[in-house]
């Protein structure tokens, strides 16, 4: 069976759910410092303000819920992606000494707390499985800081507006769903999909052409070409 | 073909974290120049975090019981940094060229090991400069800016492989259509021959090919042998 699972989950309503809140509940209750945070009906925080905590207070009760829920994720999705045990292992240690040196860095405003250590575990994944370093966007660079916040309202990857994507995503038909994470997230050939899926080559391409086009037409991007890419 | 799906494909790409150094460099340059191509990779980006957080418990893999342990003692006493990657070199910072925009510039010193934009004329019109970005394996990339004098058309063309453009200041046009500053193009197939020309501002741009280039025409195609571009 999938690690990561039938993508199928893709069209799961309840795959909105970035926290799963029994398990985060399970640790707060020996976070006094994280108290402040949580509304009188018991809401367990959200993982970005627990990485703004990081970041800001130096909270290590914060840091380690967050490890808590996301190291062995981490760890299925690199071992799925080809890591050794030991590598992947590795990696996830990599992950969280990156998540605490840049926590301060983290701005809740630009991305989601899942999407900001997504991209930290992809970079460094990078550095180990493949030595070399992965191009980042946000290096501590102002120049880059300044392209950002041109538009900083129309940030897609906030953890509010990353729902009207995945709502795009739950549109997808199941088949369509499970082709694009084996094309973009397990790096398949069309070649390699259509040899274990036993779907004709053909139908790979096609149904992954529609799957981008709804994705396009979901995020409400206007159908343009590339000599209009502007907004 | 230029295809606006291969555009779609490379940023999810970059999202997964599956491009090679030379077109993780271009992508990042794109979307530096472009909020609406930066907006799409951020999208990409959750899907890849949704892929991780849709793990269900029962598949994730358990982490070492000293895992959390071993993280805060790194954290604790830093150990003296290693330096794994390719890019890890020490190297003087890459001079600065005032016709390229900031942020791109900012990505080229950032991941290049040239010390300085050194442009090399190719012909009347059209100068080069090759950059290098460290792979931790061979790659068969080319990456080059490209500036041409307003109005200067380059001679007919095709690929073997994938050429990928982005314009940095000015503009070109070919038969598929108009494109300036921003724009990322990306013309596939050995049966796409174009020959683009510059805007009347001229054309700065950042190109990818995986291939040499092959002139078309036959009374230039003997320049296949040394202008390997």
């Amino acid at each position: 069976m999938t690690m990561l699972c039938p993508a199928f989950a893709f069209c799961l309503p309840e795959s909105l759910a970035f926290q799963p809140r029994a398990r985060l509940k399970k640790h707060m209750a020996h976070t006094p410092t994280q108290e402040a945070a949580r509304t009188a009906a018991s809401v367990p925080p959200r993982h970005e303000d627990l990485l703004v905590q990081v970041g800001t207070r130096r909270d290590r009760a914060a840091f380690r819920t967050l490890f808590e829920y996301y190291a062995p994720r981490l760890k299925a999705y690199l071992i799925k992606n080809g890591a050794a045990e030991s590598a992947a292992e590795e990696i996830v240690q990599n992950t969280f000494v990156t998540v605490w040196e840049k926590a301060a860095q983290y701005d809740p405003k630009k991305s989601a707390a899942s999407t900001w250590i997504f991209t930290i575990a992809r970079n460094r994944r990078i550095d180990a499985l493949r030595r070399e370093k992965y191009v980042e966007i946000d290096s501590d660079n102002p120049a880059l800081h300044l392209a950002a916040s041109d538009a900083p309202d129309d940030a897609y990857a906030d953890a509010a507006t990353v729902e009207k994507l995945h709502a795009a995503i739950e549109t997808l038909p199941a088949d369509q769903a499970a082709l694009l994470r084996m094309a973009f997230f397990e790096d398949k050939t069309h070649q390699a999909i259509a040899d274990e899926t036993r779907i004709p080559l053909g139908t790979v391409k096609s149904r992954l052409r529609l799957a981008l086009e709804k994705l396009r037409g979901g995020m409400a991007l206007r159908k343009k070409t590339q000599g209009q890419a502007h907004d | 073909m230029i295809d606006p799906m291969l555009l779609e494909t490379i940023l999810m790409h970059y999202a997964a974290g599956h491009l090679r150094p030379s077109e993780a460099l271009l992508v990042a340059c794109h979307v530096a120049l472009n909020p609406a191509a930066r907006r799409r990779l951020e999208a990409y980006e959750a899907i890849g975090a949704k892929m991780i957080c849709d793990c269900a418990e029962e598949d994730a893999a358990p982490v070492a019981l000293d895992c959390f342990d071993k993280i805060m003692a790194r954290i604790e006493s830093p150990a003296p940094v290693a330096a794994p990657v390719a890019a890890a070199a020490p190297r003087a910072p890459m001079q600065r060229d005032a016709a390229i925009p900031p942020s791109v510039m900012a990505l080229l010193c950032g991941n290049c090991t040239e010390r300085s934009i050194r442009w090399q004329k190719l012909q009347s019109g059209v100068e080069a400069v090759s950059l290098h970005v460290p792979a931790g394996s061979p790659c068969r990339h080319r990456l080059r800016l490209l500036r041409l004098a307003p109005h200067q058309q380059t001679p007919a063309h095709r690929h073997g492989g994938r050429e990928m453009t982005l314009v940095l200041q000015g503009g070109f046009s070919d038969h598929t259509g108009s494109y300036g500053a921003g724009d990322l193009v990306i013309a596939e197939g050995a049966a796409f021959v174009h020959a683009p020309r510059a805007s009347a501002e001229g054309c700065l741009c950042l190109t990818l090919t995986e291939a040499p280039l092959r002139f078309v025409q036959t009374r230039i195609r003997f320049f296949n042998f040394f202008w390997r571009f």
